[in-house]
């Protein structure tokens, strides 16, 4: 079964269509690099699987279950987007990298990643504690050993949660700063970083929602060429480490060095998807074929340069 | 559009029901009933002296408290006192926060016409203030003609003052018109005598004067009530019951007020 | 009148004034975020009818209001309201400067919640906070470190606008010097006066400039 599953994706702001029905597919440790030129719709195809956006028609499912259904009607829709609870539920299955990094200015390093999820820890923590006491009270009543075990596996659902402890948090959030390498920096303010830092940093603080799949649009766009290698490097071994990932990129080498699969989209529609070499060596459509040569011609353009 | 509406609909609901509780909790009593029904009688006052002043012990006395506590007494009630600023007195009269004015305040023909007074209980003269050392210049009236005048606004002197000079300033209390003088930004001020006679030649005020050449009209001085009241008509029945007991003239003498006296 | 009969009768009035001013923050300050909320809310009617009061509050005279406020209920009603309970009039007075100031740090509030990025509140929703989380732990923060300025200059402004408090007869320190510069003919109680504020306000400044200085450890 795929991990994600997304189906005739369609979103319109005002009159404009910016998707007109998008379809893919996504297994378990695979990456995918999403690239097109600007205005193509791909950023908008990333809020809408992190519910940043809600898409006008089409399904996203994880792991077999339906996540959103665009079909539904108007009043479920406004409600979901109201629920703080159920949105939250729905968006943990995926994590999101931005653009400009969007760290918490007055939060240092180690407080940006426990935030989050220190937050809903406590939360869980008193959800838990409700339901053990429930479960208590219905084991007592529970007369055979089949019951006992019946309500146990029904609020087993209700007692989980993603850590343990503080405690056990704390040491993930440490493991994946070391994991990006800015474990000396816990205690500094994003304002004391460089961009490169910074954004490993915001794939840290979205490593340690253990997200299901996580997404980057244009992670290295707002950052000087020689600080986008660094974080080129950090997704390279999230996919070493078999993290199921989606890339809107404009890194054409990254893309191709990377990514299992690659989609290329123009004007709202996937013209070209395939493996890197399908896309990139045997493009299909006029557009992919266009837009390769001015991007290879641009980068040439720019070693000329160098 | 329908927002809208709901917002304008909301607007006139609430200016409606205020309009509503405002016409429905106007009472029926008269102003007598309603002072002697909750026993007290509040006297709004400004402090000064001979009128209403603190003594050392700090204990309010003075022509005015101790008359307005003698007059209370008669009618069976309390007598209490609230110093408020003397340009809000007749706003403080209209809210009931006050239920009279009794500060040596003058009888005016204008005030008439928002005020019920009394009948008069002491003559007050209006007297030009001036720098002692500027006394040569203001022999008589028309040395006042074009100099520069300060009065309280809306005051006895400030209409005396009007007729003095046409260059008069208005100021928001008696105090403020010396301090005018004092400063030199004018040249004289018209002032209640009572309260020019403990001021003036005193403290800051040493170096001012009352200009003795100059004669103003007579003024009395008289309670207010709010307009209408019949309140006024009961304190006068009391203020003729303390001037034949001769209570009245023994706290006039008390105070040094006695030749001013109306009796 | 000896300096010490002055400073005395002085510093009972500034009693007043001081505790104006520390109920008029308590209160304005919570006050006013609410306010702002209503101001910034989409619901439209609710928008409207918040934004017409800020700007009848902050369109006309403090002093008004301070007779709106005590006078109104009076001579509209019959009924003096704050006759009835002890210290009316200093009630009344607080009541107009919470609702003045609560109008007023309203919009610093607003201007420093429009402030805050999109982006600080889809990394909050795309993490799995929830709206009320977002705005305590991520937004307010960041809003209390931009406001400071402002609000300081207000609250400053706030310590000098209590003086107004005595047109409605609420003995300060203005009204005490006041007082006795008409019982005594004495003025320089009143500049006397003038330095207590002065004292005050450069300790508040000093104050400021310490809060400053701490939240200075971030850039936004």
């Amino acid at each position: 079964m795929s991990i994600l599953e997304v189906k005739g994706i369609k979103k319109s702001f005002g009159s404009t269509e910016v998707l007109k029905g998008i379809d893919f597919s996504l297994e378990k440790g695979e990456v995918i690099a999403i690239i097109g030129s600007s205005g193509s719709g791909k950023t908008t195809l990333l809020r809408c699987l992190n519910f940043l956006e809600f898409a006008d028609e089409g399904t996203i499912s994880v792991s077999g279950e339906l996540l959103y259904d665009g079909a539904a009607e108007k009043v479920a829709k406004k409600k979901l987007k109201n629920n703080d609870k159920l949105l939250r539920k729905k968006r943990l299955h995926f994590g999101l990298v931005f653009q400009n990094f969007n760290l918490f200015p007055h939060k240092t390093v180690m407080a940006n990643l426990l935030l989050a999820p220190s937050l809903q820890l406590k939360s869980d923590l008193r959800a838990a504690k409700r339901a053990e006491k429930q479960m208590d009270r219905a084991l007592k009543k529970a007369s055979t050993e089949e019951e006992k075990a019946e309500i146990k596996k029904l609020f087993a659902e209700k007692i989980k949660r993603d850590y343990k402890d503080a405690e056990e948090l704390r040491a993930k959030a440490e493991e994946t700063l070391r994991r990006v390498g800015l474990i000396d920096k816990r205690n500094n303010y994003p304002c004391q970083l460089s961009g490169g830092q910074q954004q490993r940093v915001a794939i840290a603080r979205a490593l340690v929602m253990n997200p299901d799949i996580l997404c980057f649009d244009e992670p290295t766009s707002a950052l000087d060429p020689e600080l986008t290698g660094e974080v080129l490097k950090v997704i390279r071994e999230l996919k070493d480490s078999d993290t199921t990932m989606i890339v809107v990129t404009h890194e054409m080498e990254f893309a191709r060095d990377v990514a299992d699969k690659v989609i290329y989209m123009a004007d709202g529609v996937i013209e070209e998807a395939g493996t890197p070499e399908e896309v990139f060596l045997h493009p299909k459509s006029e557009k992919a074929k266009a837009f390769l040569t001015s991007r290879s011609n641009a980068a040439k353009g720019t070693d000329d340069l160098d | 559009m329908k927002r809208k509406i709901l917002a304008i609909v909301l607007v006139l609901v609430l200016v409606l029901s205020c309009v509503a509780a405002f016409t429905a909790c106007k009472s029926k009593k008269t102003d007598a009933e309603y002072i002697l029904d909750k026993g007290t009688l509040i006297c709004g006052i400004t402090l000064y002296e001979p009128m209403n002043y603190f003594n050392n012990d700090g204990d309010l006395i003075g022509f005015d408290t101790e008359f307005a506590e003698a007059v209370a007494e008669k009618l069976g009630i309390e007598a209490k006192f609230q110093v408020i600023k003397w340009s809000s007195k007749e706003i403080e009269l209209n809210s009931k926060y006050i239920d009279c004015i009794w500060n040596g305040f003058t009888v005016t023909e204008k005030r008439k016409e928002n005020i019920t007074f009394t009948q008069s209980y002491l003559n007050n003269t209006q007297c030009v203030v001036i720098k002692a050392s500027n006394a040569a210049l203001f022999a008589n009236e028309e040395a006042c003609a074009g100099k520069r005048a300060v009065a309280e606004a809306g005051s006895a002197g400030e209409t005396a003052a009007n007729e003095l000079t046409t260059n008069v300033t208005p100021k928001g209390a008696q105090v403020d018109a010396l301090t005018e003088v004092k400063s030199g930004t004018a040249d004289f001020a018209v002032v209640d005598v009572v309260l020019a006679n403990s001021m003036v030649g005193q403290g800051d005020y040493a170096d001012l004067a009352i200009a003795t050449g100059i004669q103003l009209e007579s003024e009395e001085y008289a309670i207010g009530f709010r307009k209408g009241s019949d309140m006024a008509e009961k304190v006068n029945a009391v203020i003729a019951d303390l001037l034949a007991d001769g209570t009245l003239q023994t706290l006039a003498e008390k105070y040094g007020v006695a030749g001013q006296l109306i009796k | 009148m000896s300096f010490s009969e002055v400073t005395l009768q002085l510093l009972n009035g500034f009693g007043t004034t001081c505790l104006l001013f520390i109920l008029t923050l308590v209160f304005a300050i919570p006050l006013g975020l609410i306010i702002s909320f209503g101001s910034m809310t989409k619901f439209k009617p609710l928008r409207y009818l918040t934004r017409g009061f800020v700007w009848i509050i902050r369109g006309t005279p403090l002093m008004l209001q301070l007779f709106v406020v005590f006078y109104v209920p009076g001579m509209l009603f019959d009924t003096p309201i704050f006759a009835t309970i002890e210290n009316g009039r200093f009630v009344a007075a607080l009541i107009a400067f919470v609702i003045n100031y609560a109008c007023y740090f309203s919009e610093i509030y607003r201007g420093g919640i429009e402030s805050i990025s999109k982006g600080q509140y889809e990394a909050c929703a795309v993490l799995g906070m929830t709206k009320g989380q977002t705005f305590f732990h991520v937004v307010l923060p960041q809003v209390v470190k931009r406001i400071i300025p402002p609000m300081s200059n207000e609250i400053i402004t706030l310590v000098k606008d209590t003086s107004l408090a005595r047109v409605i007869s609420v003995i300060d320190i203005v009204f005490a010097a006041e007082t006795i510069l008409s019982l005594r003919a004495l003025m320089w109680p009143l500049f006397y006066a003038g330095a207590f504020y002065l004292v005050f306000n450069g300790l508040l400044t000093l104050l400021f400039g310490f809060v400053e200085k701490k939240m200075d450890y971030y850039k936004v």
